[in-house]
């Protein structure tokens, strides 16, 4: 075959213009072929260490909690829902478990409305642990130190680590002292007013029984509380002295509830402070809170308004021109429930009357931190977010003692299945969803694995237009070349002869369009790294890492299959030109 | 070796069909032809020169009566024991040269022994160096003259050593001092490597050159007259 090359190539070469167009088409079908398949190994792997890099292997959240950043995009921050920050001592009794976190994710809608800012309330030391990717950036940058004494700001250029971690600090819930000697602990999120009805009266005037009504000042506190039915009491005992006092609720199922009775209907109690409860927002009168000497009410507000140190995401930190040292105010948009009065007729009396409500109204918000460290790019979600640590995020989010997930890694994930049921079995736990990352990532690659299939058959409408094209190509110069090809069968050439020196050319077309479209794959190899992006991104969720990932086999695989299209596409013309009677040929030239 | 009969026919008829017609090409030819003979077949248009060589060059089936090539016989011959015996035996020479345009004047001789798997090349060069075109051996056709182009076919007809050349109107296409050199050529080279020469012309001057005429008309021997030199 060899000795055909030669005479093949110069064919080729004396159609230059015609050749080349080929070569081109064939290597564009190449190039999405090995794009695709590049894409196919390196969208796997990128996955694998997205989920990898995770660092946890299993996600408890709450049920319906979405566990996902996107699906919170989609869904909107409503749709969070949280566990207690009991849970973690709960679930951390359970032998499998090797390591765990607990996590508080917190979007904020920015101000302008364009998207969210992603804080992570998290701890520090066990988040590390879990994700030893999560270091502080390193290199030549700019700093903001600030002087102690004077307060005013330099900027400093620096080559080295961006910043470190924020500080843990220790975080106490606020206290508030009741007149009757307890103790309520929990985060006091701000101060109200309400009408109290004291009694009704006899209106002289209109004869109506009217109520009587007191203006009550109170102090906004979220406490885990809970609700308990009197029917299932036995008994109570009510703490009389001491400091730190606690009401003991004995249920009629033997176990018992250790708190500060908050709140006592004819039906229910709630109590406040207790373990296993969900942080709710109560009022508490302030005629009920002790006094301190100077006639205040004496509550401990631990939060003395420091600065909460913040360590941002590569990219969060890039866009918005932070630097390590500086103050970050972040302007966001938030719900929040106000009181409002509204005048009402009554349908049966036709009287108005005014009823007070609560309605949900978007306020703007400012969040002030000091940013302290910037992390290294990972190329993920992480990038993007903001961390800062878990008590503090619950704090001046007001989700107090609330996580959004747990990661965890256990010692064997084999044991996953079994792990689950323990967990699903613990009522105490509360509803739990335990979302496997291996199922996520299943999840994500049958998603993928559909896009392809798409992808895949225009792949091989290319392949297929390629090996028409080739096919026509070379068809044309056979039927150009008939009188050449008869006077070298009249000089001796055999079918076999003729046949191969065609089907050479056409191999010789697929082969420089397998160069080509190699080539092109490779260089343009980012360029379409950014158009799937580009288009995955709009689906939801891209792996950070390089989803197209060119491997030898590739390579190697997508040239064969270059040149196993020249063989299939050369056979049908040289099967013809290796038919011409070579009498037809020189006669046809006379 | 001289009186070996090289190309023998009985009763040679070829009849081409055209649709419903039948036009015959040869109406019955008794020939035979020595090894080392040249030969010039004349006459006029139509009378059947090409048909005549290319049943000879087993690059058509006859239609009835006896030919035999170099002792075979070729009524029986299928089309690739036909492509063996051109390959090895026959060269073609044609009027319009037909080299192979993208190959230079070597490549071109070299082609038939490629296609006969022949490793050793240097024929090719002496070939080209004998025809006289040693300074254009990597020249294109389209880069030759029309004599030289015939030259390089002569080259490429004898590429294989055959025993016999066929040329169709070799001169066709060429004026009379390289028509003279060309049909100079095929003595000496005749000569040289004991080749049985056919070639049809419409040049009177130039066939008697040759050993032997033989005169074809309406298919049929007209005569045949041994040239005294
Ligand atoms: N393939 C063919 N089909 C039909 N008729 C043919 C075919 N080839 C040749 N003929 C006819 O056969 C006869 C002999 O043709 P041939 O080509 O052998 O003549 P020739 O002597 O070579 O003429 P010229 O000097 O013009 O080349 C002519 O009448 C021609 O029309
Ligand atoms: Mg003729």
């Amino acid at each position: 075959m060899r000795k055909f090359f030669n005479l093949a190539y110069k064919n080729l070469y004396r159609r230059k213009i015609r050749s080349m167009l080929t070569i081109g088409g064939v290597g564009v079908a190449v190039a999405v072929l090995v794009s695709l398949l590049g894409f196919n190994s390196g969208y796997r792997i990128a996955l694998e260490k997205d989920v990898s890099g995770m660092g946890y292997q299993v996600l408890i959240t709450a049920k319906g909690c979405p566990y996902e950043l996107a699906t919170v995009a989609l869904s909107g921050t409503g749709a969070l829902r949280y566990l207690t920050d009991d849970t973690i001592a709960k679930v951390k009794q359970d032998k499998e478990i090797a390591e765990l976190t607990p996590m508080l994710m917190n979007p904020l809608i920015k101000e302008n409305g364009n998207g969210f800012y992603t804080f992570w309330g998290i701890d520090k030391d066990s988040y590390t642990k879990l994700r030893p990717m999560m270091q502080i950036a390193k290199g030549k940058h700019k700093e903001r130190i600030t002087d102690p004494s004077s307060g005013k700001e330099t900027e400093k250029e620096i080559d080295g680590p961006m910043g470190r971690w924020f500080k843990t600090r220790e975080i106490k819930a606020d206290e508030i002292y009741l007149k009757n000697g307890k103790v309520l602990k929990g985060l006091i999120t701000g101060e109200g007013k309400y009408e109290k009805v004291v009694g009704t009266e006899l209106d002289p005037v209109s004869g109506d029984f009217v109520q009587k009504k007191k203006m009550v000042s109170t102090v906004k506190v979220m406490l885990p509380s809970r609700v308990y039915n009197k029917i299932d009491v036995e008994s109570v005992k009510t703490a009389k002295i001491g400091e730190e006092l606690k009401d003991e609720l004995y249920l009629k199922d033997g176990s018992k509830i250790t708190g500060v009775i908050l709140n006592e209907t004819k039906d229910v109690y709630n109590v406040g402070d207790v373990e296993l409860a969900y942080p709710n927002s109560e009022e508490i009168d302030l005629e009920q809170v002790a006094v301190e000497a100077n006639g205040s009410p004496k509550i401990i507000k631990y939060d003395k308004g420091e600065e909460i140190e913040l360590v941002m995401g590569w990219e969060a930190a890039q866009t918005g021109f932070v630097q390590v040292g500086q103050k970050l105010a972040i302007n966001v948009k938030e719900m929040a429930r106000e009181k409002v009065k509204e005048k009402i007729t009554d349908p049966v009396s036709g009287k108005s009357k005014e009823i007070e409500k609560e309605i949900e109204k978007p306020v703007s918000t400012s969040y002030t931190f000091r940013v302290v460290g910037i992390l290294e790019k990972g190329g993920g979600q992480d990038d993007g977010s903001y961390f800062i640590q878990i008590e503090e995020a619950q704090r001046i989010f007001r989700k107090y003692k609330m996580l959004t997930g747990i990661g965890v890694r256990l010692n064997n994930l084999a044991q996953l299945p079994l792990f689950t049921d323990r967990i699903y079995n613990r009522k105490e736990l509360g509803e739990t969803q335990i979302v496997s990352l291996a199922e996520v990532k299943g999840t994500i690659l049958n998603l993928v694995q559909t896009a392809k299939i798409l992808v895949m058959s225009v792949a091989f409408i290319a392949i297929l237009v390629a090996l028409i094209g080739v096919m026509n190509t070379i068809l044309m110069s056979v039927f150009e070349r008939t009188q050449e090809i008869g006077i070298m069968k009249a000089i001796g050439a055999s079918r076999m002869d003729i046949f191969k020196l065609i089907w050479l050319e056409t191999i010789v077309i697929c082969v420089f369009g397998g160069i080509l479209g190699t080539i092109i794959a490779v260089v343009g190899g980012s360029f379409i790294e950014k158009l799937i992006r580009a288009v995955m991104s709009r689906a939801g969720y891209v792996p950070a890492g390089q989803i197209i990932n060119f491997t030898p086999g590739i390579i190697i695989g997508s040239f064969v299959g270059a040149i196993v299209l020249g063989i299939l596409s050369g056979i049908w013309p040289a099967y013809r030109a290796a038919k011409m009677r070579p009498i037809e040929a020189i006669r046809s030239g006379e | 070796m001289e009186n070996t009969q090289v190309i023998n026919t009985k009763g040679l008829k070829k009849v081409y069909r055209l649709y419903a017609e039948e036009i015959a090409a040869l109406k019955g030819i008794d020939l035979s032809i020595n090894k080392g003979e040249f030969v010039s077949i004349m006459g006029p248009s139509g009378a059947g020169k090409t048909t005549f060589l290319n049943l000879v060059g087993c690059l058509d089936h006859i239609t009835s009566g006896d030919l035999t090539v170099l002792g075979k016989n070729l009524n029986s011959f299928d089309d690739s024991r036909m492509r063996d015996l051109r390959l090895h035996h026959l060269g073609f020479v044609f009027q319009e040269f037909f080299l192979v345009k993208e190959l230079t004047a070597l490549e071109n001789v070299e082609l038939p022994m490629l296609f006969a798997d022949n490793k050793d090349l240097s024929w090719a060069k002496h070939l080209i160096e004998r025809v006289g075109l040693g300074k254009r051996m990597n020249h294109l056709p389209k880069e030759m003259s029309g004599g030289e182009m015939q030259r390089v076919a002569i080259a490429r007809a004898l590429a294989n050593k055959p025993d016999i050349v066929l040329a169709d109107e070799p001169t066709g296409n060429l004026d009379t001092k390289n028509a003279q050199s060309i049909y100079d050529l095929f003595r000496e080279l005749g000569k040289e490597e004991n080749l049985t020469i056919i070639a049809a012309t419409h040049n009177v001057k130039l066939a008697y050159q040759a050993d032997r005429v033989v005169h074809l008309r309406e298919g049929r021997i007209e005569k045949d007259e041994i040239v005294k030199h």
